[in-house]
């Protein structure tokens, strides 16, 4: 009865750093080129600082491994990671288990940033998109949750999380509307942005890395220290104000933070769907209901989620490549069905 | 010192004015009902005592000034519970009554040994102890008052505030949930303001009840000043006959024969 419910349960947080290092080696070791796995284990510590042992491993095998494969796995891992990190906040900060950051219009706004970029740049012939990308994703997505933000905040004084949902519906059509009618101008462009909007991790640098890590440590830190008010947040708005809270700061506080952090991702990612919503879900059942343990695992799974996916989206067809938020999207809307049948269930 | 002490209280949800200008006192130790129709405000009286709801005016809670009080002060002054708090899916009694000790811990910290001992001697004290490890949402309407009710208990403020605490519920738990709460007032001292809507109910445990109606106080006083025919008659628009009865008097409502009826028997 004593068990404290802010603690994560030690037997699940090995499961999950588990989870992280095979998911690690496997991505790491599979792909269109074979390598031994021991020779990648040896290569991968060899990356980091004071550390030197022979792999093994021909410098070209060596070039994959440090230069191609892991930093697309350690992208993967930290993209997974903010994505589950952000749908557990959201779900929290709505007591709604279907929320997701997209619902605030990070989609919409990072796809228009994107299709603004690519249109105005016109038809090159290159199949690569210009390195402003991700800052136009960021820009977009940020963007657009400042803008459901203020909405959510001018449209009245109903305090329910539900006038914030809406807020990010309207910002959300208007801001794909004007995406639509760009494409609709520059259809030569259209394959680009479908590209993009599809998700990708192929061709991930240490430079997309770089970008991220400030970011998701920032965002970590932050959600971390707050977990415990996304528990007290779930007891009601009066309650949590009862109870000594500011509720509608710590909502923003949290959802400005989360939004961050997906924005950051998406920038460097595309739009993966349905990672925030899987894995949150799956580690409530494994953990129950407090967010003190969900959101740490949350992401550690999520991270481990989507670099197995990505390993999915580069085999399954090789050499060619699935984009990986086909493969969230085929895993991740049977489950959605699923939630949506559990939680009515509970709802009644 | 004054418990609670509500001067010119007004309230306005949605620029409509809700209240007009209340006074209310409860001395400490003491149980004050607030009564009235619906719509009367009874709610957003409760909501503004607790420092929840933008108000002017003033409230002072033992002497402190409510608005310029931090909330996790006033979250140590004041418990309260609501009419039909939220549940959160899957969250366990003993987890959701170890919330209440939100304002007792530091800025980002967790509980202490301290905190879970003062939620389980809630429980115990509640006798939901074999309840802890069990989800809300399984449990019957009697259980859920008496869990929502240990939670505000978990916070151990002088004052706690039931917002029509027994509406769900049949007689008999209506009486237990009330007796405990009697109980709990006399031995940790509590000051109760509640709102009721059954008037015999309230009368019989109440010291003092307050009735509002169109946002204004009415009458107060002893039960049995208060609930008198004309007073009824007044500002319920309700026909009853009040019987003196064991604490409060009992109202008890009586049908004109035939009235709205005219072609009746």
């Amino acid at each position: 009865m004593a068990q404290r419910p802010g603690r994560v349960p030690v037997w699940w947080l090995l499961a999950g750093i588990g989870a992280v290092l095979v998911a690690g080696v496997a991505g790491l070791a599979f792909g269109p080129v074979r390598l031994p796995p021991l020779g990648v284990a040896a290569e991968t510590l060899n990356q980091l600082p004071w550390v030197e042992v022979d792999s093994g491993l021909s410098p070209r095998q060596a070039a994959i491994v440090s230069q191609i494969r892991l930093p697309r796995v350690v992208l993967g891992l930290l993209v997974g990671a903010m994505l589950a990190l952000a749908g557990g906040v959201y779900q929290g900060a709505f007591r709604n288990p279907l929320a997701e950051p997209y619902l605030l219009g990070v989609a919409a706004g990072a796809g228009l940033g994107v299709t603004v970029t690519v249109a105005l740049r016109g038809q090159t012939g290159t199949s690569d998109l210009p390195l402003t990308v991700p800052l136009a994703a960021f820009t977009g997505a940020v963007g657009a949750v400042v803008l459901t933000y203020l909405l959510g905040i001018t449209g009245g004084r109903d305090r329910s999380p539900a006038t914030l949902i809406l807020a990010g519906v309207a910002v959300s059509a208007f801001l794909a509307a004007l995406q639509t009618y760009l494409l609709q101008r520059h259809i030569e462009v259209i394959r680009d942005i479908y590209s993009w909007l599809l998700g990708r991790l192929g061709g991930a640098t240490w430079h997309d890395v770089r970008l991220l890590l400030p970011y998701a440590v920032v965002v970590a830190v932050v959600v971390l220290l707050l977990r415990r008010e996304l528990d007290v947040l779930s007891v009601g708005d009066d309650e949590a104000a009862s109870l000594g809270l500011h509720p509608q700061r710590s909502r923003y506080l949290l959802l400005a933070t989360a939004s961050l952090g997906t924005a950051a991702a998406v920038s460097v990612s595309g739009l993966i769907g349905f990672v925030g919503i899987i894995v949150p879900h799956l580690v409530r059942l494994l953990v129950g209901s407090s967010y003190r343990a969900i959101l740490p695992l949350a992401m550690l799974f999520g991270g481990a989620f989507l670099a197995l996916a990505d390993l999915a989206a580069r085999t399954v067809d090789a050499p060619r490549e699935v984009p990986i938020g086909v493969v969230t999207a085929l895993l991740g809307a049977p489950f959605f069905v699923v939630v949506l049948r559990t939680s009515r269930r509970v709802a009644v | 010192m004054t418990a609670v002490e509500v001067t010119g209280l007004r309230v306005a949800l949605d620029r409509v004015p809700i209240l007009h200008g209340i006074d209310l006192r409860a001395e400490p130790g003491e149980w004050v009902t607030v009564i009235g129709p619906n719509g009367a405000g009874k709610s957003t009286l409760l909501r503004a005592v607790g420092g929840v709801l933008p108000a002017t005016g003033t409230v002072r809670l033992f002497g402190n000034d409510l608005a310029r009080m931090p909330r996790r002060q006033r979250a140590r002054l004041v418990a309260a519970v609501a009419q039909s708090p939220v549940m959160p899916p899957g969250m366990t009694v003993f987890d959701y009554v170890l919330l209440g000790r939100t304002p007792h811990l530091p800025p980002l910290g967790r509980e202490s040994a301290a905190d879970l001992a003062v939620a389980g001697r809630v429980l115990a004290r509640l006798d939901l102890s074999g309840f802890a490890g069990r989800q809300l949402a399984t449990l019957s309407g009697g259980e859920r008052q008496r869990v929502f009710l240990a939670r505000a208990l978990a916070q151990e403020a002088p004052l706690l505030l039931l917002d029509e605490p027994t509406t769900a519920l049949d007689i008999g738990h209506q009486q237990e949930v009330l007796e405990l709460v009697d109980e709990l007032r006399h031995s940790h001292g509590l000051t109760v303001l509640a709102s009721m809507h059954d008037l015999s109910v309230a009368g019989e445990y109440a010291d003092k009840l307050v009735l509002l109606a169109g946002g204004k106080v009415v009458a107060e006083g002893t039960p049995a000043q208060v609930l008198t025919e004309e007073l009824l008659a007044d500002h319920y628009g309700a026909r009853v006959r009040v019987i003196p009865g064991g604490r409060g008097p009992l109202v008890v409502p009586v049908r004109v024969k035939g009235e709205g009826r005219p072609d009746g028997p």
